[in-house]
């Protein structure tokens, strides 16, 4: 072979190659950061909290145990709500009586308390979740519409998921001997009702909706207002959208 | 391949000659068939149908019993009711934050909400929010209970449907 019809053979297949794997590149490009992963869906739900309308009364955390059924004893929660007490040598104390169903006691020394706040945790429901990635036998996924969730008949509690969330939001039910986990009411909102926790929350610190639809509440609140998420850097991309949050938040 | 030395059966010589691979081929058959017996026994039914995971799971759940109705729900039957806490200070409150979970009523009127709020019995449920308490915010309306009129009903002078004082 000459030399010249080598190296031209060689080039058409690095081409041809390079247009095989085109659509598996164009199909990564789409779940890589940065992008909305809800354009072209229909629906595809997310929440975010007003840190400075929260109260910290813990309604919220009372209604999700109603709604789903979680263990009503401490530790077992798909919901819970963090009092930040940052004092004004730099020291943050963190507290959640009974994930914020008990009430937050009052503060010793409050003339060195600089600020305090609430935080409610749940789920994330991140795009590229750690908890789905280690799942060994594929019970907890995300759903078509961006919510992630375990499957209880599947699921065989070996709590690596646990063990991977990285914001603490899961936790092994006793009773149903699996993993649970927020999920944003999935039943609820397939019928286009509210989660539980939004339903209750007295002053509309929990927005949720639809972020595919520009109109929903959440879409509106997040466009329009200076948002973060909880530990960006860990590349999880969280769907969950806090205004207002702090670097003292964890 | 016959050498012609033996003479005679060649196909049988022949088939000596690569009966071993015949039998690997057989062997890779064997495998690849059972291997994928196994893998149709193995994944549960509706896996992969949406993605890797069990399409009948979401499905499952949908069907999970609510327990509160929702604001929507309740104002079919008590417009008025949210019409008037609409125009109040609770207007941010769904008539379930304080009344909790009454799917049960709004499916059946004769079943009463979860929690009927008594006037007189509120002070204990009021401080829930209305405490004043480090890490709530400054414009939320906080009481201390020790000085704020202690032992009187807070409902004597804060109707919970129209909290401000005329």
């Amino acid at each position: 072979m000459k030399r010249r019809t080598f190296m031209s053979r060689v080039a058409a297949l690095v081409v041809g190659v390079r247009t095989l794997f085109r659509p598996i590149a164009a199909a990564a490009e789409k779940i890589s950061h940065g992008k909305f992963p809800w354009i072209g869906k229909k629906t595809y739900w997310g929440m975010a909290v007003d840190i400075d309308k929260c109260i910290g009364c813990g309604q919220c955390v009372r209604a999700c145990k109603v709604e789903n059924d979680v263990p009503d004893t401490p530790f077992y929660f798909r919901t819970w709500i963090e009092r930040y007490v940052v004092r004004k040598n730099g020291e943050v104390e963190i507290s959640s009586p009974n994930g914020g169903q008990d009430p937050f006691p009052p503060v010793d020394q409050p003339e060195s308390v600089t600020r305090s706040f609430f935080v409610p945790k749940l789920c994330n429901h991140c795009e590229t979740s750690p908890c789905v990635q280690v799942c060994p036998v594929g019970a907890t996924f995300k759903t078509e519409d961006g919510v992630i969730l375990v499957d209880k008949d599947y699921c065989i509690g070996c709590r690596y998921c646990v063990q991977a969330c990285p914001y603490g939001s899961r936790y092994f039910n006793p009773v149903s001997m699996t993993v649970d986990k927020c999920t944003l009411c999935y039943h609820r909102i397939t019928k286009g009702l509210r989660p539980a926790c939004v339903e209750v929350c007295p002053t509309n610190a929990r927005i949720f909706g639809n972020l595919a639809d520009e109109e929903s509440p959440v879409s509106k609140f997040i466009r329009e207002h200076k948002t973060s998420t909880l530990k960006p850097h860990l590349g999880t991309s969280p769907k969950l959208a806090y205004k207002g949050l702090d670097g003292a938040v964890k | 391949m016959n050498d012609g030395l033996k003479g005679g059966n060649t196909t049988k010589y022949m088939y000596r000659d690569y009966r071993h691979i015949v039998r690997l081929a057989g062997l890779l058959v064997l495998g690849f068939a059972g291997s994928i017996a196994l893998r149709y026994a193995a994944v549960p039914e509706s896996y992969y149908v949406k993605g890797r995971y069990r399409a009948a799971w979401p499905e499952k759940l949908t069907s999970w019993n609510m327990r509160f109705a929702g604001q929507e729900a309740c104002a079919e039957c008590h417009e008025d009711k949210q019409q008037s806490i609409g125009s109040s200070k609770h207007k941010t409150l769904h008539c379930e934050t304080c009344h909790w979970a009454s799917a049960g009523h709004a499916g059946d009127p004769d079943i009463e909400p979860h929690r009927k709020v008594k006037p007189g019995g509120m002070r204990e449920f009021c401080v829930t929010c209305h405490q004043r308490l480090t890490g709530r915010p400054a414009w939320f309306a906080q009481i201390d209970p020790a000085d704020h009129n202690p032992d009187q009903p807070c409902s004597d002078c804060h109707q919970p449907h129209h909290p401000e004082m005329d």
